[in-house]
């Protein structure tokens, strides 16, 4: 007789708001950039350090923080 | 012809859209394939596309269009159109001794290791004084240190006529040493306190009071006439 196929395996929900949210920060971080593109000007420059590439990096920061921090997410 | 610009627009698009997926379904980074994707959507590509981008962004930055689109420093762009050839910044600027469209950077950054951030993060202050504090009129504009020789002997140091200039021989240490300035000698700069009033140089060719664009077309080559304060060596 078979094994039962393993049911999928649980994750927390803080896991995936997590990851949301450092998807919604690195995605917002991206449009930022493009957007500063459109122009050259000064502004435009700043606009791409802040917020741009600043949600950019604090999104990869939570994204590496929550991967390392949750073995279920690598195991 | 597709340019970097169009490139660009279109990895952010795919990584945006990439991105995204997480945000509308967290359920797929629970395979393995999900969690590679993730791993490239929301790490490897925004951290490659905002180095690129940075890049992009600093050489934009060297830009005379860059440079001047700030409206305090109009004054200083007119002043690169100065007839009088003693005027150090216009004599540069219209014998091409600096390249045109990065005239202002190609003076006004440093010559060293990491002189291409030092000078975008003096930029960066301009910035700030200009959004958050209370800019100067642009005549009452100061460098924030005194201009480095430096700057000057990146081109013009060890060139035939610099050395074997008679004024210059007898101070060539003092030169490299910054104890003398370049600048007691070879001047005025700018001085953009009266530029509305002085007469302006009009290109052969080009249309009366009127410029030419960064690219310089129009400039005559052989034009090399220069003042006293103007010359380069």
């Amino acid at each position: 007789m078979s094994e039962p196929p393993a049911a999928p395996r649980e994750r927390s929900p803080r896991l995936d708001r997590r990851l949301r949210l450092a998807a919604l920060l690195v995605t917002l971080g991206l449009v930022v950039e493009a957007l500063s593109f459109l122009s050259v000007h000064p502004a435009a420059f700043f606009a791409f350090l802040a917020p741009g590439a600043l949600l950019v990096a604090v999104g990869v920061v939570v994204y590496l923080w929550t991967i390392v921090s949750h073995a279920e997410f690598s195991s | 012809m597709i340019s970097i610009g169009t490139l660009f627009a279109v990895a952010v698009f795919v990584t945006v859209a990439l991105a995204a997926l997480p945000v509308l379904r967290p359920e797929l980074t629970r395979g393995r394939g999900g969690r590679v994707l993730a791993f490239f959507a929301l790490f490897i590509f925004p951290a490659l596309l905002t180095a690129g981008g940075l890049t992009v962004h600093m050489e934009q930055a060297k830009s005379t269009e860059f440079c001047l689109s700030c409206h305090l420093m109009e004054p200083y762009g007119e002043s690169l159109w100065t007839e009088d050839a003693s005027f150090l910044a216009a004599s540069h600027f219209q014998n091409r001794r600096v390249a045109q469209d990065s005239a202002c950077y190609t003076c006004h950054t440093d010559y060293t290791m990491f002189g291409d951030v030092s000078a975008k993060w003096r930029g960066l202050r301009h910035v700030w004084v200009q959004v958050l504090g209370d800019p100067p009129p642009p005549e009452e504009i100061e460098l924030y240190s005194s201009y480095n020789n430096r700057e000057c002997l990146h081109c013009h140091g060890g060139a035939r006529a610099y050395v074997e200039n008679e004024l210059h021989a007898e101070v060539l240490g003092e030169l490299a040493s910054g104890e003398l300035s370049c600048l007691e000698c070879h001047g005025p700069v700018h001085e953009v306190a009266d530029v509305a009033e002085r007469e302006r140089w009009t290109p052969a060719g080009a249309p009366a009071g009127e410029g030419i664009d960064a690219e310089g077309e129009g400039i005559d080559e052989e034009d090399e006439a220069d003042g006293e304060g103007g010359g380069d060596e």
